[in-house]
């Protein structure tokens, strides 16, 4: 795999930008996708904020100064395109966030590209209902499996406090997984 | 070893010192990745379209090359209010700048989209002319806020985010 410093010195040169840039979609696109998807759950919306997010970075890859990580800066960028999107989807609905997220998991059982049992289902009710700095935590600690010094260094938190946030997270979807 | 236990009357469970450093370890090993939580859960259930990854590149290209040649009618008013939000906007970034008393980070480090994505994501609570009034006029000169270029994505955002109905945008183009 090619090294970061040397990806980000040819997407900053022209004549090696489109190159460069087919390589960074096609090393990325798969772990981006699916942090994406776990915040937007429908494959579409999931695609839409993929794709704007590699157009970002395109764009912005000039100001990109290398003080974290290639990898964290577009996680940074898929995250807060992620929220920004449901933000503008839930203003455009007329709903606030929680009740978004109510039909965003609902919507999940009809969703051809979701093939969860009534488990996970429950699952993605109890996350949807947590706040959402622990949502992200549980999302990218549990499924993603990313360590949590490198959440920290995406989310820029510390990483006490997304240790704390992750344990709350889990002791709520476990109490939110035993009822009924 | 052994004589550590040699006179009282406590046991022990069979090869419990065999295997104490293995538990031990896994303990350490939790307490350094979090608590644990089912691995039952893992398969999420979501799935993708066929073929969806090998064709990402390309529809990412295509997009990409359909926004660098939108084009949309503006009207000079919408001009005026658009540069009088970039004003403001500059003026925020200026303002902690200058507020600022830790070393790190600072302006030239930040990237733009971080500083762009901060103001699109935090509430600041101040009008337009509350800002203007914060402004010590005499530090800013009128090149600063002319040379800002305003780029096309940030004006179809900010119509995007104030605009109910694009239509009635061009309805008052019209008009004049």
């Amino acid at each position: 795999m090619i090294a970061e410093e040397t990806l980000v010195n040819l997407l900053k040169q022209s004549d090696t930008q489109a190159k460069a840039f087919e390589t960074l979609v096609d090393t990325y696109k798969e772990r981006l996708y699916w942090h994406i998807r776990r915040i937007v759950l429908n494959h579409d919306d999931a695609d839409d904020v993929l794709q704007n997010t590699f157009i970002k970075v395109y764009r912005n890859i000039d100001g990109f100064k290398g003080d974290s990580k290639l990898y964290s800066w577009m996680y940074r960028i898929a995250t807060n395109e992620s929220l920004s999107f449901l933000k503008s989807k839930s203003r455009k609905l007329g709903v606030n966030n929680e009740e978004l997220q109510e039909r965003m998991v609902d919507n999940l059982q009809a969703d051809v590209y979701f093939e969860g049992d009534e488990i996970q289902l429950k699952l993605q009710k109890a996350i949807s209902i947590l706040p959402e700095k622990q949502k992200l935590v549980f999302n990218m600690r549990y499924y993603e499996e990313l360590k949590y010094e490198e959440i920290a260094e995406i989310l820029q938190l510390t990483v006490g406090g997304l240790k704390a946030s992750y344990h709350l997270a889990i002791k709520k979807l476990e109490e939110f997984l035993k009822e009924d | 070893m052994s004589n550590f236990g040699k006179n009282d009357n406590f046991k022990i469970p069979k090869d419990y010192f065999d295997e104490f450093k293995y538990k031990l370890m896994a303990k350490l090993n939790e307490e350094d990745s979090g608590p644990s939580f089912s691995d039952a859960y893992r398969d999420s259930g979501f799935i993708v379209p066929k073929n969806y990854f090998e064709t990402l590149n390309e529809r990412v290209a295509q997009k990409a090359d359909a926004e660098k040649s939108k084009v949309v009618r503006l009207h000079p008013y919408r001009q005026y209010y658009i540069a009088a939000a970039s004003v403001a906007a500059i003026l925020v970034v200026a303002l902690s700048v200058k507020l600022t008393t830790t070393k790190t980070p600072d302006f030239e480090t930040l990237g733009s989209y971080d500083i762009e994505n901060y103001l699109e994501n935090h509430d600041i609570d101040f009008s337009d002319n509350e800002l203007a009034e914060l402004l010590p006029m005499q530090e800013v000169r009128i090149n600063d806020i002319l040379n800002q270029e305003i780029n096309q994505e940030g004006i179809e955002d900010y119509l995007d985010q104030t605009i109910e109905d694009v239509q009635e945008l061009n309805n008052v183009y019209d008009e004049e």
